[in-house]
């Protein structure tokens, strides 16, 4: 952050009472910090990159979506029902769906926006000075992720209405206000599941010294949760298989031990949020006894219900994101910041 | 001596001019009545018109030959037919042993078209002679007759009445008979014979059949009574008779809840009470009214009161149901039908009960982040501002 602009756009301070000022300059300070950041952000190549990568990933997953909607792939009883849905979930099997691209590049974004955060600034020494100006040491790191975030937001939001404009167009009838609500909470959700991933990154480069190590640390959790999470948890399943003549409500635990585990990952929370939030017709997450289903009707839930459904899930990736930033603010509050360390 | 001499003289006498052929002398007729010798028990008889009278006619040789004798008959009245049969055969001559007898039918047909009165015939065989009298007491009619043994039955509007009706021939022709109703419209009315529906039937001549006819009436009928007059025709001939249904009146039941709403919230393993009405629609008194309920499994639905003793028309009877969704319902519609049974008829009402799932795990979560913003707070506290 250069700090140049950052002290001439503090003149307040001088002319204004102390408590008065403390609390005035403290969140002009902040705002301004945000600010410098978020055009830094936007102004920079790796930005420009990330987003190059994420849009033409949005593009073929829609492209998908659209010749899936136009041959008929649609499930015929609920298609007719949540059609502008179906342009997030839908794929006719050559790419991924829109989920699935978010899901995999979500916590790229996050990381690669987030992993040089403090130390870059640190190991090119314009942290100790920026300290010194009078402005609150924790504010440097809210703005830091305060501005991130902020980005993500932005671009998660432009991605996901662009996506509802194309879908406006080939579809042709505007969404229903519930669509649009469930629309709008994927997004949320979204840019929830990438904060999570830009907590975790910042965290790492307040931990460590070197962008590079963090860089490295950020990227191996990410291919640790979308690669080899599943792989073990493959082997954990084959040993934990019941027999094939075992009773019911030991299969019934088997698959709600495996799916409890499935949901260390924050990809798996984010998947099963999502589908549930865009697929109205998901009742149930988890494996259905007989019992439940005899006399249900296959109607879509109410957008509250659905809410709930995925309330663990949403609880849990947002608890996670707060406990990281809460970690990396203690990290870095008791640091120790000296001029060129 | 000499009287003894004369008898034996004439006997021998009679016995010459038989032997060479006497009857071409003498006159046969001043003979024949006591040779032969026709003989009935029932001389006179009553008959129906068309009906056939049978005798058993003996004829009875009292000479000391053979005697072969031609059969006739006089009739004067043209309709009349008759047959004569011996041995299983129509016989046209008889041949009988000396002193002895030999048996023979008669069937006299009396026709259908007939004017009351006595008619006479007369049976002949060679000489002999049976004079027959038939007596008819009614007028025939050589026409159809559709006759029904009960045409009068009650019953309620859902009710079928079966009625039983005898259709006759009494043409002399086999007849194909058109069966139609004239009912009021709604009415439908059905017939049946030998188990299968029929719009005609064809009857010989001078037989019956039994035709059912079923009569349905219409839903929304009133009580009262009502005429159906049926027939079965066709070009010659045609018989009609109307059918009586007494409708004493309707059966008629309603579900509904109070308000009319037919769906419901209710919590994953909760209860929700809903005020339900029975409604006696029709205009007959309903009995021992039970309620049931079709539920989802593990589902409970009580009813208070569980039976509605009677009800009386137009009344309406309020039921507490209390549904008890079970723990494991996922959130989501399930459906829900509640019936009201009485012996005669049924209501449903099928609701749609909508399932919400507990609320409480959402607090936990909301709790769980106020917890963890808290503890942000805490640090903010302890380490910003300085």
């Amino acid at each position: 952050m250069a700090l140049k602009e950052t002290v001439s756009r503090l003149p307040v301070r001088l002319f204004r009472p102390k408590e008065d000022a403390r609390s005035a300059t403290s969140t002009s300070a902040f705002w301004v910090m945000v600010r410098k950041e978020f055009s830094d952000h936007v102004r920079s190549w790796r930005f420009v990159i990330l987003m190059t990568i994420i849009l033409l990933a949005c593009i073929g997953s829609i492209y998908s979506a659209i010749t899936a909607l136009r041959s008929g792939n649609g499930q015929a009883g609920e298609s007719s029902e949540f059609l502008f849905l179906q342009i997030f979930t839908l794929s006719d099997g050559t790419l991924p769906n829109f989920i699935g691209f978010v899901t995999f590049l979500g916590p790229l974004m996050g990381i690669a926006l987030g992993f040089d955060a403090v130390n870059a600034e640190r190991s090119k020494g314009t942290l100790s000075r920026l300290i010194s100006q009078p402005i609150y040491r924790d504010d440097f790191l809210n703005a830091k992720f305060v501005s991130t975030l902020l980005i993500i937001a932005v671009s998660i939001f432009s991605i996901g209405l662009l996506v509802m404009g194309v879908g406006l167009i080939v579809i042709g009838f505007p969404p229903t206000p519930e669509e649009f609500w469930r629309v709008l909470l994927f997004l949320i959700t979204a840019i929830i599941y990438v904060g999570f991933w830009l907590n975790v990154s910042i965290l790492f480069s307040v931990r460590f010294r070197q962008a590079t190590t963090s860089a490295l640390a950020g990227i191996s959790l990410w291919i640790f949760f979308s690669v080899f999470y599943g792989m073990i948890l493959n082997l954990i399943a084959k040993g934990a298989a019941p027999a094939t003549d075992s009773g019911a409500e030991v299969v019934m635990g088997y698959q709600k031990l495996m799916q409890a585990l499935n949901r260390f990952s924050p990809s798996e929370l984010f998947n099963e949020a999502n589908t549930t939030l865009l697929m109205p017709n998901v009742r149930s997450l988890g494996p259905l006894a007989m019992e439940q289903v005899v006399g249900a009707l296959p109607s879509p839930l109410p957008l509250g219900q659905s809410i709930l459904l995925v309330w663990p899930h949403l609880t849990g990736m947002l608890a996670a994101t707060m406990i990281c930033f809460g970690l990396s603010y203690l990290l870095f509050m008791r640091q120790e910041i000296r001029s060129r360390s | 001596m000499r009287k003894a001499c004369r008898q034996a003289g004439i006997l021998a006498l009679i016995a010459a001019i038989l032997w060479t052929g006497g009857s071409a002398l003498f006159p046969a007729a001043a003979w024949a009545a006591s040779e032969t010798e026709l003989y009935t028990p029932y001389t006179a008889v009553d008959a129906a018109p068309g009906e056939s009278v049978s005798y058993n006619v003996e004829l009875i040789n009292n000479s000391d030959e053979t005697v072969t004798s031609n059969l006739g008959f006089q009739n004067a009245n043209a309709q009349w037919t008759h047959e004569l049969t011996a041995g299983g055969r129509v016989v046209k001559q008889l041949a009988v042993k000396p002193g002895s007898s030999q048996s023979l039918s008669l069937r006299l047909d009396v026709p259908l078209e007939v004017e009351r009165g006595e008619y006479q015939f007369t049976l002949t065989a060679g000489e002999a002679r049976l004079p027959l009298r038939v007596s008819v007491a009614e007028k025939g009619t050589f026409t159809s007759k559709l006759e029904v043994e009960q045409s009068n039955m009650e019953g309620h509007s859902d009710s079928t009445f079966t009625f039983s009706a005898i259709l006759t021939n009494q043409t002399a022709e086999e007849q194909t008979y058109a069966l139609t109703a004239s009912a009021d419209p709604g009415w439908d009315i059905r017939f049946n014979s030998g188990g299968s529906s029929v719009t005609s039937v064809t009857v010989e001549p001078n037989t019956n059949q039994t035709l059912s006819v079923e009569v349905l009436p219409p839903d929304q009928v009133k009580a009262g009574t009502y005429q159906i007059p049926i027939m079965a025709a066709n070009n010659a001939t045609k018989a009609e008779t109307t059918l009586e249904a007494v409708i004493t009146g309707a059966y008629g039941i309603g579900l509904t809840t109070a308000d009319e709403r037919l769906n419901a919230d209710i919590k994953a393993g909760g209860t929700r009470s809903l005020q339900l009405t029975v409604t006696n629609t029709g205009t007959a008194k309903l009995e021992d009214i039970s309620l049931t309920a079709q539920t989802p499994s593990d589902w409970e639905v009580t009813f208070e009161p569980k039976t509605i003793r009677s009800l009386e028309p137009g009344k309406q009877e309020s039921v507490q149901a209390v549904i008890k969704s079970s723990e494991q319902s996922l959130p989501g519609d399930y459906a829900l039908s509640l019936s009201a049974q009485s012996a005669q008829k049924t209501a449903d009402a099928a609701i749609r009960v909508a399932v919400k799932s507990s609320s409480l795990w959402g607090w936990i979560g909301i709790l769980i982040i106020a917890a963890v913003a808290l503890g942000i707070y805490g640090l903010f506290r302890k380490y910003g501002r300085r």
